[in-house]
């Protein structure tokens, strides 16, 4: 079973995240500041990475550039979810090595597509 | 809704549209009806089916598009669409390269986002600056195509089934919604157009997408628009049906290929053979070559199926 982290602020976003990705067949951890994405990452049992952009302690922005910049650890999937809609933003996360951006708000249908399309289903 | 009302809006799609639904799709419909009557301010579905019943021409079509209205997504089936452009379509530019034409027809494409993604699989492939594409978008809803022919899409739309990568190099945040960019929507048009009607296109197709469309209609019907679409394709074109649609005449004018998902390739008729010129017969390159043992990637003319046992299948050349 792949394993999934979530990390967002908000309890509610987490809950809901966790309950659809639990429906795809993914096991799920929850995180809600960056630091502990990064000490989730550094155990290598992370398949998937879904995280907003604005958390606690560290962004998602620099969460994404700690990981993709050390080859060495595996290299889990990344999706932003985010209430940003910007273009730039989203941009910047892919170019950083995002490899999809969800915005805000979203629903079950959004996340099935976007995790077929990263080849997880 | 009374199994009368639903026995007698399955009767009105018969007659009016030849198709054919069954118990199944009671929820859907439905659901449907609902919010058709919520929209229109009808009390009830009976006064609705009242309204109907006196011969009200302009609400039986407009209850006919509410019905037809089908979900719709961007890519919808990723991994045909990942054949689509990563196989088929290089194979059909190679075949196509002499006359620099590709037409694609999507029949049934709703509010545009099968258009849109083929589009953008055919903007992704190489070399295509100095030819002529042509992809057309039909529907029998006039509320789809006008919808398809704006091109904008909410913040749902526009994430199910897009990847953001593919979604900002072709969108633009226009407000809430997200607008195709012109260079993609130059290559499309939509026009409505019921199946039904006698309505010719002045060119034949090399790609036709049908999918989800046939398996609603009569099975008799099923095979006159199996004839029908296949007399809208140039011989070898390929043909798109939805996952595990079952259209009977499909076998009498499609062939199945083998390893690619959900695509047909259209036999060549016998009385269509006397016609063939060079030019309208499906190239498929160093085919030949590789049976003669000469290194050569020139493309080889290969006579349709009916016509030479033989020929080699889209399959079978991926498979190379």
């Amino acid at each position: 079973m792949a394993t999934c982290l979530i990390a967002d602020d908000s309890k509610i976003i987490r809950m809901v995240l966790s309950k659809i990705m639990g429906n795809l067949g993914f096991e799920t951890i929850e995180a809600e500041d960056g630091e502990e994405v990064i000490k989730q990452w550094k155990t290598g049992n992370l398949d998937l990475i879904i995280m907003d952009w604005r958390l606690q302690m560290m962004d998602g922005i620099d969460v994404l550039y700690m990981i993709r910049s050390n080859t060495k650890l595996k290299q889990p999937k990344i999706i932003f979810c985010s209430s940003l809609i910007d273009k730039a933003k989203i941009k910047e996360a892919l170019q950083g090595g995002a490899d999809d951006y969800i915005m805000k708000p979203f629903d079950e249908d959004i996340i099935e597509s976007k995790i077929t399309i990263l080849g997880l289903l | 809704m009374r199994k009368t009302d639903f026995e007698f809006l399955i009767e009105l799609l018969h007659q009016n549209a030849g198709w054919s639904f069954s118990e199944r799709e009671y929820f859907a419909i439905d659901k449907k009806i609902s919010n058709f009557i919520r929209e229109k301010n009808y009390p009830s579905v009976e006064d609705l089916i009242a309204d109907l019943k006196s011969g009200h021409k302009a609400l039986v079509s407009q209850v006919i598009e509410t019905l037809a209205f089908s979900d719709t997504r961007f890519f919808r089936d990723y991994a045909v669409f990942e054949q689509f452009e990563n196989y088929v379509l290089p194979l059909v530019k190679e075949a196509n390269r002499s006359q620099k034409k590709l037409r694609i027809l999507s029949l049934g494409c709703s509010t545009g986002q099968e258009v849109y993604s083929i589009a953008i699989c055919v903007s992704r492939l190489i070399g295509l600056s100095d030819w002529q594409v042509n992809i057309i978008g039909t529907d029998l809803s006039s509320t789809a195509i006008a919808r398809a022919q704006r091109g904008y899409y909410d913040q749902f739309e526009i994430q199910t089934g897009l990847n953001a990568g593919t979604m900002v190099e072709n969108f633009t945040l226009d407000g809430d919604s997200w607008r195709v960019n012109d260079e993609i929507k130059k290559m499309v048009e939509f026009r409505r157009y019921n199946l039904l009607d006698d309505l010719t296109f002045n060119e034949k197709f090399d790609i036709i997408f049908c999918r989800n469309v046939l398996r609603f209609f009569m099975p008799d019907i099923q095979y006159k628009l199996s004839e029908k679409i296949h007399d809208m394709q140039i011989p070898g074109g390929i043909l798109y049906l939805g996952k595990g649609e079952n259209i009977k005449g499909m076998n009498d004018f499609y062939g199945a290929i083998s390893g690619v998902s959900c695509a047909y390739q259209s036999k060549l008729m016998k009385e269509a053979a006397v016609r063939l010129m060079p030019d309208e017969a499906l190239i498929i390159p160093g085919d030949a070559a590789s049976e003669s043992g000469k290194d050569d990637d020139m493309p080889r003319f290969i006579r349709p199926a009916s016509l030479t046992p033989k020929r080699p299948l889209i399959s079978e050349v991926l498979r190379k």
